[in-house]
């Protein structure tokens, strides 16, 4: 039973940049690309590839590196121009069009470098907001494929206290090829965190039984319940996710009793 | 007994490689940055110093 009502929203995103692409909800499939018996059957992919939204570049853009200078263009430019900072295309005059007027002028830039070779920060296009308590986490698609010519970081935010830019960090691995980010294909994954979830006490606080021997009867009787008998006694496959479904359809996670 | 030779493999063209930039501009004005704003650890000092 809830005890707590759970925030609604438990994060806004705000759009910035007129027309760009809306964050939706994280994908079960990760838009299709997931085995298909893993999307059936696991639960613990679909749950961990469906856990949060997606964020989308707010424009087409590619990026290219030499080890040294990034040159980068995008979808409409004629030309390739260096990268140090750069603002969304026009839309520094549209910013100081929309903004109060005390905050002409400071547009927050789109692509921006960082002092560490080829590291880029770049802005998806939105604000973003959490409710009291909760923190984003900004991190790669979740078991979507990756690029092979770029990382990126990934970040913790307590956006209910600081409201600001959404944005990511990516390390550019690749050199001299241009690597290309597409509004159809999801740049970060933003998960919503209680900061209970993620404090130092829990992090700290684990603990390990470093030898079967020492195992309680009682985690050989959960081996035995979970692993075992499924396989001497075969159930219909999909019991475990079934199970889980029933139980999230219960109440909520966090406040539950 | 006839000695067929066995046919090779195709020859490949190397791919095709792609080409740099062609048209570089120091400065796009759709999108200069006046440098006024900036967030994120791009915008931390570099020296470890405090």
């Amino acid at each position: 039973m809830n005890q707590t009502p759970q925030p609604v929203p438990a994060v806004t995103f705000y759009g910035a940049i007129p027309g760009c692409r809306a964050p939706i909800r994280a994908d079960p499939s990760v838009m299709g690309t997931l085995p298909a018996r893993g999307f059936q059957y696991c639960e613990a992919l679909r749950a961990a590839s469906s856990f949060g939204w997606y964020v989308f570049p707010p424009i087409d853009f590619t990026l290219q590196w030499d080890g040294s200078q990034i040159l980068w263009t995008y979808s409409g430019a004629r030309a390739w121009t260096p990268l140090t900072s750069a603002q969304f295309p026009n839309y520094q005059a549209a910013f100081d069009r929309i903004a109060p007027a005390r905050l002409r002028g400071c547009a927050p830039p789109f692509l921006t470098t960082a002092r560490e070779p080829g590291v880029v920060q770049v802005w998806t296009g939105f604000f973003i907001e959490s409710a009291e308590s909760w923190s984003v986490l900004v991190r790669p698609p979740a078991n979507l494929p990756r690029s092979l010519a770029f990382d990126l970081y990934e970040g913790i935010v307590e956006t209910d206290r600081w409201f600001g830019p959404l944005f990511t960090n990516l390390r550019l691995v690749k050199t001299d090829v241009p690597i290309h980010f597409s509004t159809e294909t999801p740049l970060v994954q933003v998960q919503p965190l209680h900061r209970s979830a993620y404090a130092d006490e829990v992090s700290n606080a684990f603990a390990v039984v470093g030898d079967p021997h020492a195992f309680p009867a009682e985690a050989w009787e959960r081996y035995e319940e979970t692993i075992v008998k499924p396989n001497l006694e075969p159930r219909p496959a999909g019991a475990y996710a079934a199970s889980a479904r029933r139980r999230r359809r219960g109440g909520c996670p966090v406040h539950a009793e | 007994m006839s000695s067929k030779k066995q046919s090779q493999p195709a020859v490949r063209k190397p791919a095709k490689k792609i080409s740099a930039p062609r048209v570089v501009r120091s400065q796009d004005p759709a999108t200069r940055d006046p440098g006024t704003i900036r967030f994120g650890f791009g915008s931390a000092p570099a020296s470890l110093r405090k």
